[in-house]
């Protein structure tokens, strides 16, 4: 008798139901019953959980993926498969510089700025950045400072672009090269800041020689041996504004490092 | 003078209702316009439920009466106390209906059936916040949902999304 009632709902209204709460709510309402499964898998549900502007930023991948039917693919998916594509196979937008995906279990925007788009001085002096592209990678290219004296990249993100009312960290991806040095004794500087804003005292030093420092960890993608280390957070209110993600070092002529390998910086929520 | 009509339950019970009371739903609304709504108006709700649904309507209701009635002084403090009495009578609502969930649906569909938007959301919102982080089987239990799953079928699900169920 219950059964009828609950089976009797209409379809949309269990999709509401569905959809007023979290993806993994409904992955699990999904293995209740057939009725269940057929609202939780539906498309009303899962363009819920996509960001409002998935549209936009899948039609700007079309353009710099390497491959050109991408976009054409994403939208062929029903939205529950969309969805985590996104969250398991980050997508290349902007000219190939940034990297754009989903966080699974809340459907949060996920950032990764490409070291291209990173600001690096003497970044087309071949004495100081080596540029190469690497299979392991989700960009293009990557680059490896070679000889620094001084370090001062920047990564800069638009808030606009992320989830609102959401904590966020950043994380330096790295990773260091065959030949390297002063890492491990020798800290670097790391902060995260909104621009116009001074830069505040909660820089960081942090070493990063994974055999120093205990807070670097494999980077969630696993291959290649990269890492990842927090460089700090910053909460997302949803007014306009611009973070800087930093990483500085003044090594000077004594205390100078060598072989760091940068794939990007990745902007994704904290928990 | 208020213009009164009166609703008959599917078990034949009368209810006398103001007519600013019961256009909350669209569907009577729609009715009275039409002027298909001489005499008792039949509905296919039983007498229990729609006891409970115009229990909403008459609060939604005095809720509407009582702002328009209202200057702007002291009203900030007077609203304020007001989402708290809201508040509370909506928190006694839902508990009533959290433990009588034959009434939970039967309302829910109700709602639908009678085009009232909000009870319908707010309804939504109750069962979400049940089911909000549950198994299936206690989502099963809660709502005495059989397992229509062959057990092959409930094992694909819930290897697709592994990472969803574990508690």
């Amino acid at each position: 008798m219950d059964n009828i009632i609950v089976n009797s709902l209409p379809a949309e209204c269990i999709s509401l139901i569905i959809s007023l709460n979290s993806p993994p709510d409904a992955c699990r309402l999904s293995a209740v019953s057939p009725a269940f499964k057929s609202a939780a898998d539906s498309d009303t549900v899962w363009e819920k959980f996509l960001p409002s502007d998935y549209q936009q930023i899948i039609a700007s991948s079309s353009a710099s993926s390497s491959c050109s039917s991408s976009s054409v693919l994403l939208n062929s998916l029903s939205k529950k498969n969309l969805y985590f594509r996104l969250c398991n196979n980050p997508i290349l937008i902007d000219d190939g510089n940034m990297c754009f995906g989903l966080e699974k279990e809340s459907g949060k925007k996920c950032y990764m700025i490409g070291a291209r788009a990173l600001s690096i001085p003497c970044k087309d002096a071949p004495t100081f950045c080596l540029w190469k592209s690497i299979p392991e990678s989700r960009f293009a290219e990557v680059v490896e400072l070679k000889v620094m004296f001084w370090i001062d990249v920047k990564g800069r993100i638009e808030t606009k672009i992320l989830s609102p009312n959401t904590t966020y960290a950043a994380y330096l991806v790295y990773k260091l090269a065959e030949v390297t040095f002063g890492f491990k004794n020798g800290t670097v500087q790391l902060s995260v800041y909104f621009e116009g804003t001074d830069e505040p005292e909660k820089n960081y030093a942090a070493l990063l020689d994974p055999a120093a420092n205990k807070n670097s960890r494999q980077f969630l993608d696993g291959a290649g041996g990269w890492m990842e280390i927090e460089m700090g957070e910053f909460f997302v209110n949803g007014d306009d504004g611009r973070v800087v993600c930093s990483l500085f070092d003044m090594g000077g002529l004594i205390n100078y490092k060598r072989g760091l390998v940068i794939q990007g910086i990745m902007v994704r929520p904290k928990h | 003078m208020a213009i009164m009509y009166a609703l008959k339950s599917s078990d034949n019970e009368i209810f006398e209702v103001e007519q600013k009371v019961i256009e909350q739903s669209e569907t009577i609304k729609k009715m009275i316009e039409d002027g298909a709504a001489t005499g008792e108006i039949p509905l296919q709700v039983s007498s229990k439920t729609l006891a409970k649904v115009l229990e909403w309507c008459k609060q939604r209701q005095h809720k509407t009466v009582e702002n328009e009635n209202d200057d702007n002084k002291g009203k900030r403090k007077k609203e304020r106390d007001e989402d708290d009495d809201i508040k509370e009578w909506e928190n006694k609502f839902s508990d009533e209906l959290k433990a009588d969930k034959d009434v939970l649906f039967d309302l829910l569909l109700a709602s639908n059936y009678l085009d009232l938007p909000a009870l319908l959301s707010f309804l939504c919102q109750l069962v979400a916040d049940m089911v909000a982080g549950k198994m299936p089987e206690e989502i099963r239990r809660m709502f005495n949902i059989e397992n229509d799953f062959t057990p092959e079928e409930e094992k694909a699900i819930t290897a697709e999304h592994g990472w969803a169920f574990q508690p």
